[in-house]
């Protein structure tokens, strides 16, 4: 009776440590990075460009999207790929949307008076509230089967009216961060 | 006691393969530079942990001996062991990411875009509970742990470990040491399918001293743990890693922490129940806690 006992303690104490060495591996964090290209050219002063971005077309969301739980903004970037001329001075602005041109805007950024050259890179820093808006977007997606695209805008303004041809090709990098359950 | 046998092997099973699906799950992103580095840690635990927990004295009797021993233990991670630096291609710096073992996915920024790495599993320590047997005659004894041939899951992956000791006990051969010293040699597997195959190999110098219940025991020992993982990488034409944009098949070898480690324990004796506790100061520590019931 007694050894039935022991046996029975044993195997509890086991099971609880067998379960805790499951548990340990079934949350997951991983980074999602998406990248948003724009391209456009102009005679005047203003250069503009739009993409839709679907996540649904990303290889990582595409990997673990049945296991995702939880997702967040972390970084934006941008970084300028080409220019014509070298170097052009002006204002970029980049903005996002929910879904299409007509979606609520979540964010949008303005670099006034930069010089904008092949390799020109920055941070977009974003308000905590911008952030707050688009975690709950994302968050939308698995909660209530909400869409899975974002509208991107990208404009560099107050350029030199000198009749030449500008031209910039520019990507947009985003990083979110998903979690979730193997 | 046959049905609580079963049920052992059978739970055994499922915790060591769970540490293998989560690690499998993760490893679809990361390039084949950088997967050593993510899953050293683990491999060392694996190894550490078959290791651990194979004696509990020097001394084997002259006579035929036999045991059964329930044996846990908590590998013990430390801090240094959940990060790493990847590898990073070039117009990227390299930062400290997340091992196996570690937290938050690392991420690094450059003229491509971002990198990401995974995140590993916030683990601070590993339990592990494995049921172990005995035989011993004419001061050598053979130790095992084992499982049978498990399928696991819904794709009903096959899943075994086992570890082997053979254990002499030299002092027989001397006069008057006050002491009993053991040398033992033991090899062990844990298969997963056809993805991670582990081999490990230990040898362990044992030194314990009887006294009236109980048992000072100390061992010195060298392991060598290695595994072959085969996994997939997905493919991702726009990943800002290289090595990340085509789908590939990657096989590749990766040692653990291999070294040596100080053990140091006492046992109670209690009849032919024994209970034990030891230390073992390693790559990654482990305390081993173990009831035996010796014949």
């Amino acid at each position: 009776m007694k050894m039935k006992k022991y046996l029975f303690l044993l195997t509890a104490v086991f099971s609880i440590l067998i379960m805790a060495g499951c548990d340990a591996f079934e949350d997951f964090t991983v980074n999602v990075p998406l990248t948003v290209a724009f391209t456009d050219s102009t005679y005047s002063t203003e250069t503009f460009d739009n993409e839709t971005y679907d996540l649904a077309d990303n290889s990582v969301y595409q990997e673990y999207k049945e296991k995702i739980e939880d997702f967040e903004f972390l970084e934006a970037r941008y970084n300028v790929k080409e220019t014509l001329p070298d170097t052009i001075t002006g204002t970029m602005t980049f903005t996002v949307n929910k879904n299409d041109s007509l979606g609520e805007e979540i964010f949008s950024q303005v670099f006034p008076n930069v010089k904008v050259y092949k390799g020109a890179t920055d941070m977009l820093v974003l308000t905590q509230p911008q952030i707050q808006m688009f975690n709950a977007y994302l968050l939308n997606m698995y909660a209530n089967a909400g869409t899975t695209k974002f509208y991107g805008e990208a404009v560099v303004s107050g350029l030199t009216d000198n009749g030449t041809l500008k031209k910039i090709v520019v990507e947009l990098h985003l990083l979110l961060k998903a979690k979730g359950k193997l | 006691m046959r049905k609580f046998l079963i049920t052992m092997l059978i739970l055994t099973g499922p915790t060591m393969f769970s540490l293998r699906a989560g690690v499998d799950e993760v490893l679809s992103f990361v390039s084949e530079k950088n997967v050593e580095g993510y899953l050293k840690p683990f491999v060392t635990s694996l190894g550490v942990g078959l290791n651990s927990g194979m004696y509990h004295s020097a001394m084997v009797p002259e006579k035929l001996s036999y045991g059964f021993t329930l044996r846990s233990m908590l590998v013990l991670v430390p801090e240094d062991q959940k990060t790493f630096k990847p590898y990073t291609p070039v117009g990227y710096s390299s930062e400290s990411t997340a091992t196996v073992y570690g937290g938050d996915p690392g991420y690094i920024y450059g003229d491509q875009g971002y990198i990401s790495y995974p995140g590993g599993f916030n683990v601070d320590l590993l339990a592990l509970a494995f049921p172990q047997i005995n035989l011993g005659w004419k001061g050598t004894e053979l130790t095992a742990k084992f499982t049978p041939v498990l399928e696991i899951g819904e794709s009903k992956e096959e899943f075994y470990f086992y570890t082997f000791a053979l254990k002499h006990e030299v002092t027989r051969y001397f006069n008057n040491v006050p002491f009993n010293g053991a040398i033992q040699l033991g090899f062990g597997k844990i298969k997963f399918s056809d993805q991670l195959d582990f081999g490990n190999m230990a040898v362990n110098l044992i030194a314990s001293k009887d006294f009236r219940l109980s048992t000072l025991y100390a061992g010195l020992s060298y392991q060598k743990t290695e595994v072959e993982a085969n996994y997939s990488i997905v493919g991702d034409p726009e990943n800002a890693d290289p090595d990340l944009r085509l789908p590939k098949d990657v096989s590749l070898t990766i040692d653990g922490e291999n070294g040596f480690g100080i053990t140091a324990g006492a046992a109670l004796r209690l009849g032919f129940f024994v209970l034990n506790a030891d230390y073992t100061f390693n790559f990654q520590s482990v305390i081993t806690a173990g009831m035996s019931f010796q014949f």
